[in-house]
């Protein structure tokens, strides 16, 4: 099944392996393949409003808006936005850039969307998109805002990696960790769990394993983006603990944008093939 | 005024006031003291009102809250309303205002200052959207809509010349741009297209090319033509918005009103709710200095550990008509909770809400102190007496000019009890010839030389009797079981008299926590002896 269709009247987290991976062009190509059967919603979470991409000086790809979309702007960046709007909500909450406006295009246009500062706005936010008809909602951007929005159950979340000879390793470690993490089963209630069981709130990091002299029982972690460990730390754990989650969005799909490397030489750094199975290459990427 | 916060847990009271709207959430920032009994009664009077309009229909009751919860933080400087978003919520604002309005009977609008006079404005507004949405429309603007209508039909012709060229491009060069601005393909097949002058191709890796369309020249005129009219609907709108800023700003003045009374309304109606929700009843003001009565006071934060641990609650009634008062009584008697409730019922009744007592008589004070728990803290290098005292200096010094409440726990627990009760004695006579001063002190000191200007009482203590005839030959139980036992026989009653009769519960409350029997034993055989 073409997986944009599953994305329809979820929630859709798209993060990135790092700067520049490619989440907004995804984006904007997300948007227009569900348009019509759906109305869409888009937002970004984190640090924005600049022209400029702040790491590389690139300009950063604008979202291509169409009549009857929903979007969050900052205040400022509407000034000078080529879109008719009608705003629907100004929130109270003040970002470096403006207050967030919820609006919806009148016609087409381009603009730039923007984001809440933390969890409760973008629930705020998600829930105001819904009650305005949003049917899919998209988030740009940061992946530790998942796990709040995750608890409604219709969370789902997209990975667009940039893969390049430099981060080759990294790239394929990081990807084999939250394929790995997404199969860890969530923790439900009244299950009954190898002791002892240990509860780690907030990020997993290499210093908060249990030490080596506990072996065996249940390590319940919050969710899969709490996770900071290399892929070496995380086998060894998943050797040494029955794992679970606190909450758990799907992983709907990984998208990799592979820019001089091939995807056999990819593949085979992953040594994964169950995983590579389930890549979706550049969606702009054509054979002829 | 914040220990006596602290003493008397009104904080886990205060948490319940939810007031709605932005004003009103300022205004609970604040936390008023009232000090003038007129400003008091207003309050009342207000909160009053509101509990029996809301309570008359559930249904305007709800709709107030909704539309209370929807009046949005509202500024009125140039730089906040010229814009959309901006006249959005001046229009958000008034919309909600005018329905709250008119929810409101006529009597009640008079009470709170709720005057409408901004429905010219709304209308103008209106003109901008339906239902909660708002842009700045054609209405606004004989040109706009011209304007609009020639940005529309250019978007037409370049969605035209679009879908043609894409079409084209599909037919002859095999590349589908449907839902893609560009393309990335091998170079080796873009080597293929021959430098087409319809394709856009650029390097996007070292094997591979992006490729994007090129429209042609006449849509890149139509492109033009749609900036030069998109710019001159910019204009346009920019000066729409300044009108309509304008026309907000002239009426700054009602603007202020009506914050002003949905602050009042907003507080009303949480404090309203609050009333019905928990029992609460109009205290009784009278002048300082009157007695104070409790009947049936209830000190809430207690109630409901004891109902969560299935425990009993004993509501304190009692008459203070004196202005010095001593209460004496036993380890775990209930002093503490007695002044803790008068504590309780005083801020709540200073802070505008009506208290939870069948009846509550009382008078205003200046402001509170409270003074003692000192064990739990050390500050600025002070014992914990040393704090105690610095406190209570503190406090003496703005008997001087003010009306205060003074509530003393265990004042002085920690030094000898000889010299701890000289000093007692000697602040209890200074407090009664200071005629600001309305002190309460719980104490299991016996015998305070006071002088006669103090009233005591006496918490009834524990029912030896009862808890015999249930204890005999009952097996040790655990600290849960214990607690349940001492509340199940402790008497709550605050007694008149005692005139510092000796307090005898500890060593039995000793022994049910599980002081060993021998102990227990022998110290009530140096008890005897002491007799």
């Amino acid at each position: 099944m073409d997986f944009i269709k599953g994305l329809r009247d979820r929630t859709v987290f798209i993060v990135g392996s790092k700067k520049n991976a490619g989440k907004t062009t995804f984006l904007n190509y997300a948007l227009k393949r569900l348009r019509g059967a759906t109305v869409t919603g888009a937002l970004s979470v984190g640090v924005d409003g600049e022209a400029l991409d702040q790491v590389f000086g690139t300009p950063k790809p604008q979202l291509r808006a169409e009549r009857g979309d929903l979007l969050l702007c900052a205040e400022s960046a509407l000034k000078n936005a080529d879109l008719h709007y009608e705003v629907l909500n100004v929130y109270p909450f003040r970002t470096a850039i403006g207050r967030p406006v919820l609006l919806r295009a009148l016609r087409p246009g381009r603009a730039e969307i923007s984001g809440p500062e933390n969890n409760e706005q973008l629930g705020e936010i998600i829930a105001d998109m819904r009650r305005h008809g949003a049917g899919t909602i998209f988030v740009d951007g940061a992946v530790d805002r998942i796990t709040q929005v995750a608890a409604g159950g219709k969370a789902a979340f997209v990975y667009v990696a940039r893969v390049e000879p430099e981060n080759l390793d990294s790239s394929a470690a990081a990807m084999k960790l939250v394929w790995s993490a997404s199969s860890v089963p969530l923790c439900r209630a009244g299950e009954k769990l190898p002791e002892p069981v240990y509860i780690i709130d907030g990020a997993l990091t290499p210093g908060r394993i249990p030490g080596k002299e506990a072996r065996g029982g249940t390590l319940v972690l919050e969710d899969l983006t709490k996770v900071f460990l290399t892929w070496q730390q995380w086998t060894d754990l998943k050797a040494r603990f029955e794992l679970r989650f606190g909450a758990k969005p799907d992983l709907a799909a990984f998208v990799v944008n592979l820019v001089n490397v091939s995807r056999q030489d990819f593949e085979k750094k992953l040594a994964a093939p169950a995983l590579a199975a389930r890549l979706i290459y550049n969606p702009y990427q054509v054979k002829r | 005024m914040e220990k006596l916060r602290a003493f008397a847990e009104f904080e886990t009271f205060y948490a319940l006031f939810k007031p709605l709207t932005p004003r009103g959430r300022r205004y609970r920032e604040a936390r008023p003291f009232f000090t003038d009994a007129a400003a008091l009664k207003t309050e009342y009077d207000q909160a009053a009102a509101m509990g029996a309009f809301l309570a008359a229909s559930r249904h305007k009751a709800d709709k107030l809250r909704f539309h209370l919860r929807n009046i949005p933080p509202l500024e009125l400087t140039p730089e906040a309303l010229g814009s959309a978003p901006g006249l959005f919520l001046v229009r958000k604002f008034l919309s909600n205002t005018a329905e709250i309005f008119k929810l409101l009977p006529a009597p009640l609008r008079a009470r709170f200052g709720a005057r409408w006079a901004s429905a010219e404005l709304l209308a103008l507004l209106d003109k901008g959207g339906t239902g909660e949405a708002f842009h700045i429309a054609d209405a606004y603007s004989p040109d706009l809509a011209a304007e609009r209508a020639a940005i529309a039909a250019c978007d037409k012709t370049l969605k035209a010349l679009r879908d043609k060229r894409l079409k084209a491009l599909r037919e002859t060069r095999g590349l589908d741009f449907s839902d893609r601005d560009f393309l990335v393909i091998e170079e080796t097949a873009a080597a293929k297209l021959g430098g087409a002058p319809e394709l856009f191709v650029e390097p996007f890796d070292g094997t591979h090319v992006t490729v994007k369309p090129v429209y042609g020249p006449d849509y890149m005129e139509a492109a033009a033509e749609r900036d030069r009219l998109r710019a001159r609907e910019a204009e346009l709108e920019a000066a729409a918005v300044k009108r309509l800023a304008a026309a907000a700003a002239a009426e700054k003045k009602e603007f202020e009103a009506y914050l002003a009374a949905l602050e009042r309304i907003d507080v009303a109606a949480e404090r309203a709710r609050l009333a019905a929700e928990l029992k609460l009843t109009r205290p009784v003001l009278r002048k300082f200095h009157s007695p104070l009565k409790l009947q049936k006071a209830r000190f809430l934060p207690l109630e409901a550990r004891l109902a969560e641990a299935g425990l009993k609650y004993t509501p304190l009634t009692a008459s203070f008509s004196r202005r010095v008062n001593i209460i004496y009584g036993s380890n775990m008697g209930g002093k503490t909770v007695a002044l803790k409730t008068l504590a309780f019922m005083q801020l709540l009744a200073q802070s505008g809400f009506f208290t939870p007592a069948e009846t509550f008589e009382t008078c205003l004070f200046d402001g509170g102190a409270f003074i003692g728990g000192a064990e739990m803290e050390t500050a600025g290098g002070l014992s914990s007496f040393g704090l105690e005292m610095n406190d209570f200096a503190l406090a003496h010094a703005r008997l001087k000019g003010e009306r205060l409440l003074l509530v003393m726990d265990e004042f002085a627990r920690t030094t000898n009890s000889e010299e701890a009760a000289a000093l007692l004695g000697a602040i209890l006579e200074d407090l009664a010839e200071r005629p600001g001063a309305c002190a309460f002190l719980a104490t299991h000191f016996s015998g305070l030389r006071a002088g006669k200007a103090p009233a005591s009482f006496k918490m009834r203590g524990f029912d030896t009797a009862a808890f015999n005839t249930y204890f005999s030959g009952k097996p040790a139980c655990g600290l849960d079981e214990k607690l349940r036992m001492i509340n199940k026989f402790m008497r709550y009653e605050l007694l008149e008299g005692g005139e510092g009769g000796e307090a005898r519960d500890a060593i039995k409350i000793a022994g049910i926590l599980g002081v060993a029997k021998a102990i227990v034993r022998r110290a009530q055989e140096f008890m005897e002896e002491k007799k």
